[in-house]
């Protein structure tokens, strides 16, 4: 009856539909949402960047249906958009659990894997995800960066004992300085004091992706860097293969950073060999 | 539908806006809204490049750089940017993820400014550290 007399109007559907669904609410007739169907609103929500409602909606899901492949990837999801890398690899095992094949899980786990510095479980992930699903460009544009590192031999010894008649002279607002040459293995350091493996294999790591992008957007070899931290900023320069990084206080001129890099770039290319011995 | 007595949205409120404006800025070629989980939430990318390969790269790459800056003693990230030969890519991170911005090589500072205005909209709405000037 309602919706009939509401015909009548110039907009009569619409305001049919809106009269037959409040005449259902009032008579009680509303049913409560399925499962699939909080999970759909929730990917909705998800993936218009409205983050905290579709948790909510994703927590309620899975109160109703624990098991569902569905909810528990975007759980996953949603834990790793909120930084929170434990619940989020608890939700893609889970999936795993009930389908060993699923591509979001293999993926989410491989970038987990990754972010722990575990590149060879990542890769077996990845693997595991394209044998099924060959066209998956993500995992396939990951597999690309991560392969060749899983694969590449031990660095060679540091340069303090491989190359020690290389001496830049290096500003005094340098933090840090490093040379990488193109198989990666540290060409100079400095301070000599400190240890620099785990800021150059950033480096590296960093390049590898920066230039994998650069690659698939037509941006050519990667020439120049800079890594704005709260603290300090890292600028770089790189030509064929080798890195010369130098950190500086974040509050330091950039075009004063830029021009001592320029010149220690010059002095480092023309003495330094392409690669370690 | 907004209703006129609605307080106006935020500008970072609004991914495609954002992006929309950013990407009119002189030499600026795309731009594109990643989630930390590689999900786009919005792109504006040339045809020709593969959305969801740059997506996870990205992401990847945005992730490895906020992991670390703590660790590495430089304080939290903010944004990088990497020129190569024929392009420039900004990358910025946000409590929602990573915007990033494709521009002509040896772009002008506008670029940057447009950039660093487009992360302080997307702090501001979503809040998270504004960039530096």
């Amino acid at each position: 009856l309602v919706p009939a007399l509401a015909l009548r109007y110039r907009d009569g559907e619409a305001i049919a539909m809106k009269l037959a669904r409040l005449w259902s609410a009032v008579a009680g007739e509303r049913r409560a949402p399925t499962s699939s169907e909080i999970f759909a609103r929730a990917r909705r929500a998800r993936d218009r960047g409205r983050f905290e409602a579709a948790a909510a909606l994703v927590a309620s899901g899975l109160e109703h249906d624990p098991d569902s492949i569905v909810g528990r990837l975007l759980s996953g999801s949603l834990h790793v958009i909120f930084r929170e890398m434990e619940p989020a690899k608890a939700d893609f095992e889970r999936v795993l659990a009930l389908d060993r094949h699923q591509p979001r899980a293999l993926l989410g786990l491989a970038r987990l894997a990754l972010e722990e510095g575990d590149a060879a479980g990542s890769v077996a992930l990845l693997r595991r995800a394209l044998e099924r699903y060959p066209d998956f460009p993500e995992a396939e544009a990951l597999l690309d960066v991560i392969a060749a590192r899983a694969a590449a031999p031990p660095a060679p010894p540091p340069v303090a004992t491989a190359h020690p008649e290389l001496d830049l002279r290096v500003p005094p607002i340098s933090h840090e300085l490093l040379f990488l040459a193109r198989d990666g293995a540290l060409l100079f350091a400095h301070p000599r004091s400190v240890p620099h493996e785990a800021s150059a294999a950033h480096m590296l790591h960093v390049m590898e992706l920066a230039e994998a992008i650069g690659i698939r957007c037509g941006h050519g070899a990667l020439r120049r860097i800079v890594l704005d931290g709260a603290t300090e900023t890292v600028h770089a320069r790189r030509d064929d293969g080798r890195t010369l990084s130098m950190t500086v206080r974040a509050d330091l001129d950039a075009d004063l950073a830029a021009g001592h890099l320029d010149r220690l770039w010059e002095a480092a290319v023309a003495e330094a060999p392409t690669t370690t011995p | 539908m907004t209703s006129p007595a609605s307080p106006p949205a935020r500008p970072g409120r609004d991914f495609r806006e954002l992006l929309r404006e950013l990407t009119r800025t002189e030499q600026v070629r795309g731009g594109l809204i990643v989630a930390t989980d590689g999900l786009v939430i919005a792109a504006g990318l040339p045809p020709s490049i593969q959305v969801e390969s740059v997506s996870a790269l990205a992401a990847t790459l945005g992730r490895e750089l906020e992991l670390r800056s703590p660790v590495l003693k430089r304080g939290a990230f903010l944004m990088a940017a990497f020129e190569g030969e024929s392009g420039l890519m900004l990358l910025g991170t946000t409590r929602i993820g990573f915007l990033v911005v494709l521009a002509e090589p040896g772009a002008r500072p506008g670029v940057r400014t447009a950039f660093r205005q487009a992360l302080s909209a997307l702090a501001s709405a979503w809040g998270g550290r504004p960039p530096k000037r």
